[in-house]
This record gives structure tokens, sequence and C-alpha cells, in this order.
């Protein structure tokens, strides 16, 4: 029982077709995530992982409701309770561009307060607060044209910051930055997660943003077909390749090594283990 | 990132920029509806000085106001010289067939002109130093009496809002997709009507598939976020009178004393 | 022949309040035939930069000299479609380019406005359908149904079916998954060897130190530097100055040498790497 109340989010049975479409795209998946975790939903592209969180707070809803159960924060989802789990999610979507809804950063950041009529005396108090956590106080001001796509990145993370939620997901949230935007991002997310005592989810294709993650989930065909930890998953290459995910790179170099007849110990999975691992092959002999 | 100028907004700290949008609004109008009732050359005088400060209250060159005017001049002249042409009264100095150039003439021709110019000029006071977001804002405020008709006034001013927000991205898209194509080869300039309006469909289909995508995309994000619908919401943009907006009501004040006294006059 | 930039500057919006320099007195020569990478931060002039290759921009300042013809700031717009016909730009996210009713029409769209005759523009659309990697059955689907990927194939075919002597992608492989942007890079490597210039707009180092020849490294719309990826990645101190990446076998070097075992030369692929690893155990060895 004490396992069911640590878990913030759980499928159980769920499955959803789009409309027209053959086959569904989240087949009978049942899961768990555990409270405060960080979970990363990998696979390729039509896989089902992005169905899911639009599933977890009820933008999408299962094809049968009573056979499906999607639970959050200890909330069932159905029609009566669809706005009280959106209290308890918040999703950055891909595209930085399509979810600034606001004409400047601060409005964008009191959108979702707007929506829940939080008194404006109050509101201006959070949109700062929310606004300066993710370094963007400079820019309250700014309008969405100048700025840069992990700048609009930050913004959507203020705001939903500014609604404290329990759960955010990172849905392919960082797939369209470059590489510093996307470092930016990450290191926002990791320190608000702690601070905030947040659950995050990341769905995406990315090696070294599911390498952050406790907690791997591997979704093929609308199933979930492998789970553990990153380096449980990472380990076997074949299934990497399947889904479409890079090589981690100590695993590439691993192999390259093994071809000049350098072999290497299994469990060095970290780059700093491997740096070891090398550099005392070196003294050794 | 390309930086475009939506409307005619231009950037900039003088004074006019720090009057409530409401406040210029109502200015404009009000002003507007005092040059209808300019008859005389001291009423004219009055408010061509009224108009050329609010033009110096901008702290901005006089060429934004010319560019202002530019593309109406023509427009302004020939309605001028209908006035000076049909309008006989006074001495007549020229005359041929249903023409005539009086003295009348020439200066209710140039009362037609002064008008003309000062509407424009003012106009462009407010939108050269109102974001368009605040001339939306401050549509809003005077649109509120509406809500006693069960107009949705909240809605109308979300909907303008967004709209004005993906201006600059659907520009900067437009652009983008014009660029591609015109590496392909494409010529969107070239050729007779037939083929240049043939000549868009590579760029328009484009542009409304991104703009449907854009919008599935928004509404997304703007359901997840807890929007159900423009009822019940709070406001985190509002306008707020300050001290600054007492000038422009004396401004209105002292404009409609002088006008009085000049028309009685 | 060489692409030669003298004295090159790009003014956006001149004389009006928002004016800003897009580029600033940019000087090189490329040689064609070479693969090259233009690097650079987001909004350092890279895509201004790019846009002056085919006169989509003409510069403020400064001659261009590329593919036979020269760019001033005099250039009319008149036989610009012939200098598009040999240069020609990818941008980011291409599939937003697609509008006709199949795959097949799409990609005749540009042989056809360069004037290839209906049958050839068929020709050379089905064999680059093909030479992208998609399936010969997409020719007659709508460009709409297909997925991400194989949109962003087609559209790269799109500009490859009429052969540009110079090709200039930006970002290509974004958001493609690996299999994908290894199969696109290795496409783009092939059309250099079959004697075209690529140039490639990327952030991915490791592409860089993959496949370019020369390396353009832009900033604050300056060029600061121009060489080869040897020695542009050579200096590490300049690159952290300057907030550059490193492919990543030169970052595990780096790491390696940190911990006292030091690799000759300075390895920037993944094959380097190993290479260089494996001698330095076997000099322990000995």
């Amino acid at each position: 029982m004490s396992a069911e109340k640590d878990n913030i989010i759980a499928f159980e049975h769920v499955t959803f077709t789009y409309p027209d479409a053959p086959r569904p795209a989240v087949d009978d998946l049942s899961f768990a995530i555990k409270k405060g975790a960080w979970t990363a939903l990998i696979g390729h592209n039509g896989s089902g992982k992005s169905t899911v969180s639009k599933l977890i707070n009820g933008l999408l809803a299962p094809d049968d409701m009573d056979r499906s159960k999607i639970v959050v924060n200890g909330i069932k989802l159905a029609q009566e309770t669809v706005w009280d789990v959106r209290e308890q999610v918040g999703i950055v979507f891909q595209n930085p561009d399509n979810q600034f809804v606001g004409a400047t950063v601060a409005d964008d950041v009191a959108f979702g307060l707007e929506n829940r009529a939080t008194p404006r005396s109050e509101m201006v108090k959070i949109v700062a607060q929310a606004v300066s956590d993710v370094g963007m106080a400079d820019y309250a001001g700014a309008e969405p044209s100048n700025l840069s796509g992990g700048q609009k990145q930050r913004v959507a993370i203020a705001g939903i910051l500014a609604i404290k939620p329990k759960v955010i997901i990172l849905d392919e949230a960082t797939s369209m930055l470059d590489p510093e935007g996307k470092q930016q991002i990450l290191d926002l997310v990791k320190r608000i997660k702690d601070e905030n005592d947040l659950t995050v989810i990341s769905i995406t294709h990315d090696i070294d943003e599911a390498s952050l993650a406790d907690q791997v989930l591997v979704m093929d065909d609308g199933k979930l077909i492998d789970q553990g930890t990153p380096e449980h998953i990472f380990a076997q290459v074949d299934l990497l390749e399947r889904i479409g995910l890079d090589i981690p790179f100590t695993f590439r170099l691993k192999q390259l090594l093994q071809e000049r007849g350098i072999d290497l110990p299994r469990d060095a999975d970290k780059e700093d283990e491997l740096v070891q691992e090398i550099c005392q092959l070196n003294s050794k002999m | 990132m390309s930086k475009i100028i939506i409307g005619r907004y231009l950037p900039g700290t003088s004074f006019m920029y720090k009057v409530d949008p409401r406040a210029k609004m109502l200015v404009t109008f009000y002003f507007i509806l005092m040059i209808f009732l300019a008859n005389n050359w001291q009423s004219y005088l009055v408010i061509t000085v009224f108009g050329l400060m609010t033009v110096v209250a901008t702290g901005l060159k006089p060429k934004v106001f010319w560019d202002g005017v530019k593309p109406m001049i023509w427009l302004i002249i020939f309605t001028s010289l209908l006035q000076t042409f049909f309008m006989a009264g006074g001495k007549i100095y020229w005359h041929w067939w249903v023409f005539a150039i009086s003295s009348e003439g020439l200066i209710n021709g140039l009362y037609v002109f002064i008008r003309f110019t000062l509407i424009i000029v003012v106009s462009t006071v407010m939108t050269v130093t109102t974001k368009p977001l605040e001339i939306a804002d401050a549509m809003e405020w005077i649109m509120t009496p509406l809500k006693l008709f069960k107009v949705n006034v909240g809605m109308i001013s979300l909907v303008i809002s967004i709209a004005l927000r993906f201006v600059p991205t659907l520009f900067d898209q437009t652009m983008k997709i014009m660029n591609a194509q015109r590496s392909r080869g494409a010529d969107f300039n070239d050729g007779n009507l037939v083929q240049r309006a043939k000549s868009v469909v590579p760029m328009l289909v484009p542009l409304f598939i991104d703009s449907l995508e854009v919008a599935l995309d928004l509404s997304t994000a703007m359901e997840s976020r807890g929007y159900k619908g423009s009822e019940g919401r709070s406001r985190y943009r509002v306008l707020k009178w300050s001290k600054a907006d007492l000038v422009p009501l004396a401004y209105c004040v002292i404009l409609t004393a002088l006008m009085v006294i000049v028309r009685i006059h | 022949m060489s692409i030669k930039f003298e004295n090159v500057s790009y003014v956006y919006n001149p004389g009006s309040p928002l004016e800003s320099l897009g580029l600033d007195d940019v000087n090189f020569t490329l040689r064609e035939g070479d693969f090259i990478a233009l690097i650079g931060h987001t909004g350092s002039g890279k895509s201004t930069l790019m846009q002056h290759f085919n006169a989509l921009l003409k510069p403020s300042n400064g001659k261009i000299s590329i593919a036979g013809y020269e760019i001033t700031p005099e250039t009319g717009n008149k036989g610009l479609k012939e200098l598009r016909r040999k240069v020609s730009l990818v941008f980011q996210f291409p599939e937003a380019q697609l509008f006709e009713n199949t795959v097949l029409s799409d990609v005749e769209f540009g042989p056809k406005n360069f004037g290839f005759s209906a049958e050839e523009a068929e020709r050379v659309a089905r064999k680059w359908l093909k030479q992208v990697g998609l399936p010969e059955d997409v020719a007659e689907k709508s460009p709409f149904d297909l997925s991400g990927g194989q949109m962003r194939r087609v559209a790269i075919a799109g500009v490859m079916a009429y052969e540009p002597d110079i090709i200039c992608l930006d970002e290509p492989a974004a958001g493609l998954d690996p299999k994908g942007r290894i199969e696109m890079m290795r496409l783009f490597k092939d059309y250099q060897r079959q004697g075209h210039t690529v140039i490639l707009v990327t952030h991915n180092m490791d592409d860089v130190a993959d496949y370019a020849d020369d390396v353009l490294v832009m900033e604050h719309g300056k060029l600061i530097a121009h060489d080869a990826p040897q020695a542009v990645f050579k200096d590490r101190d300049w690159l952290k100055h300057h907030h550059l990446d490193e492919p990543h076998p030169s970052r595990f070097a780096a790491k390696l040498a940190a911990s006292g075992c030091k690799l000759a030369g300075n390895p920037l692929t993944m094959t380097e790497l190993a290479d260089a690893i494996a001698q330095r155990v076997k000099e322990a060895a000995e």
C-alpha cells in the first residue's frame, strides 16, 4: 500500500486511439512514477510517448474510461476532475513560439494565473518571483519576437512555476533549441526540481537529457518495452538503435577500443569512470 | 531574429509615451471633433497650434509625421483643389465653364488641406507613441459598455492580443518560406497578373499549414495552462491613470475654451 | 574558381531606429569543392551570411564573387535565377516549404523553375527521392501525409534535384533521429565528393569534426576564425572565451590529459580518439 502512496502518477491499462487511426497510439499501458523522481520517457517518433503527456493532464481521454485508470497525485482523472489534475501538472511543449500566449514575458507568465482568477495584487508578486526564478527578470517586459528559443522555454517554465504544480513534463522541450539553450533549460529544471520539490517527466530522444533521469521508460508501438536506470537501458545498444536513440559516447568508445584490442570493464559507463580505467591501463603497463 | 515594426510604433521616452493610451485615444477623437468645429481663420490657427503641440510632445523628428502624411498627399491635394475650383464666392479671380478660382474657394481649399493634414498628423502622434497592444487595451476599455449588450469583450481583447503577438512570428515565417521558394527559383515579382497570382501559391499554402499548426499547438498549450474560456478570468495587465493624464485633460479644456471664444468672436 | 567575400557588410533596417549591423566587414576565400562548416551562436550572423550566398540579401557594402557571379550593393534582380540554380540554400526545418499535392511535383518545382523539361524534371525528381532514402511509392503521396523525417527528406530532395554547384544547408539534421542524421550527413558528404561545394551551418561540433575541411566561425556579425577544423579546435582557451563547444572526443581527451594521461595530438573524431588511446596504451606496454 505504501508503494502506491509514493507514486504521483499511475497508469493502469490505458489505451488511446486517435480518430481514424488503425492502431492505438497507447496500447494497454500501465506504469507508475514515484513522487520526486526524474523520469525519462523515450522512444522513436510515433511510439506514443507524446500521447502519454496529453493523457496525464486530460488533454486526451482514454478510449474506455471505465477500463483505463489514470491517477495523478491521488486524483483519479475523470471529466469532473480534469481541471484539478491540471493544477498538478505543467507541460513545457516542443515549439517555444507556439506556447507563448502573452504579449510580453510577464503577461505570458501571468496567463495561467489569470485563468485561475488570481487577484491582481497577488499575481504581480507571483509573476515577479517566477520570472526571476528562471533568470528572466531583466526581460519581464520583453516581447517574444525579441527572445531566443531557450529564453522562451524559460518563460514557459516560469509560467508553470507560477501555478505551483507537483509535476512538470518536458515534452521534447529542448529539441528545437541550440546546445547552449538546451543546457540552460536542463540546468534550470534540475535546480527548480529540488527547490520546488517537483516530479519531472522528460519525454525526449536526447541521450544527454535522458541520462539525467533516475528512471527511464522505453516505449515502442504504444507499449512499454523496458524500464530501468539509465545505465541499464543505455547498455542495450540494440534497443537504443531500434528506438532511434544515440549510443552513449562511452559505449561507442569502448566498442572502438575493443576493435583495437583494448578491453575495458563492462560497468565503466560514466565518462569519468572510463577516464580512470584508461589511465590505469596506461600506468599498469 | 528579425525586428519589425508592427503598425507604426516607434520606441521612445518622451512625455507622449507616458500618457495613458486611453487618454491618447480619447483626446485624438476629441481633437478630430474639434477640427470640424473650426469655421474661421482664428479657430484654424488655434487648432493648428494645438495640433503642433502634440507633435512637439512626442519628441520625434518631423520626418516621422511627414512619412505619415506622404502616402495621402495626393488625395489631400486633390480634395483641396476640388474645394478651390468648385467653391465660388467673394472675389472671383478666374472663371471657366463650371470652374472658378475665388477668394472663398482659395480659403476653403486651404481649410480642407489643414483639416486633412491635422487628422493624419494627430492619428500619427497616437500610433507612433502607442504600442498596438496598448491601443487594443484602450479599445477594450472603450468597448466596456458593450458588455451590457452581451458582447464578450474579454474574448475579443484576448483574440486581438494573441493576433498582435503572432504578427512578427508569421512575418518571420513568411520571409523564411519566400526565401526558401526563391532559392528554388520561384519568382514573386515577375510576369503578368495571372502568373503573379499563381506564384503566391508556393508561399500561401505553407503559410496556411504553418498557421494551422500554430493554432493547434497554441490551443493545446492554453488548455493545459488552465484556459476554460474568457469567463471568470482575472487580469494581469491593467491600465492605470496617472498624474501625467491630467495634462491631456487640461489640454482638452483649454482647447475647448479657446475654440468657443474664437467662434463667438 | 573560389567563393570570395571582400569587405562585406550588411545593415538591417538602414535609417530606421531599429538599424543594426548584420555583417561587419567580412573577408574570406573558400575553395570550391570543399565541405565547409559555418559555426557560431544564434544571432552571430550565420543566417545573414548564408543568405548572401545566393543574393537573397545583397551586401550593403563590399563585393561577393561566387559561381562566376559578382554581387555588390548595386546588383539588380536580373540574372539572379541563374545564380540560384548554381547556388542554393536549404533553410532550417525545410519541410515548411512543401506545398504541392504530391511529393513528386513538389520535388519537380525547383527543376521546372530552372527550365528543366517535364520529363527531365520528373527524372531528376525520382532520382533524388531515391538518393535521399525515400521508398519509391512516396512519390505519388501528399507530402503532408508523411512523417516529419520523411518530409525533411522530400524538402532536401527538392533542392538537390537541380544539382546546384554550391549547396548551403542550415542545420539540416536538426530533430532527426541519430540514424537519420548520419544518413543525411553521408548524403551531403557524397554530394561534395561528386565535385560540389557543401556549406553546412551547424551547432554540432562532432559533425564539424567528422565532415568539414574548412571552418568559418562567426560572432556578432564578424568572422572571428577561418581555418581547418584541427586548427580551429586547437586552442581550448580561445574556444572557451567565445563560448564554443569542442567535439566530444577532444573534450574526452582533455579529461584524460587532466588525469595525467595525455594523448598525442588533439583527436577530434571518435576514430582519431580510439587510435590515439590505442597507440598510447601500446607505447606504455613497450
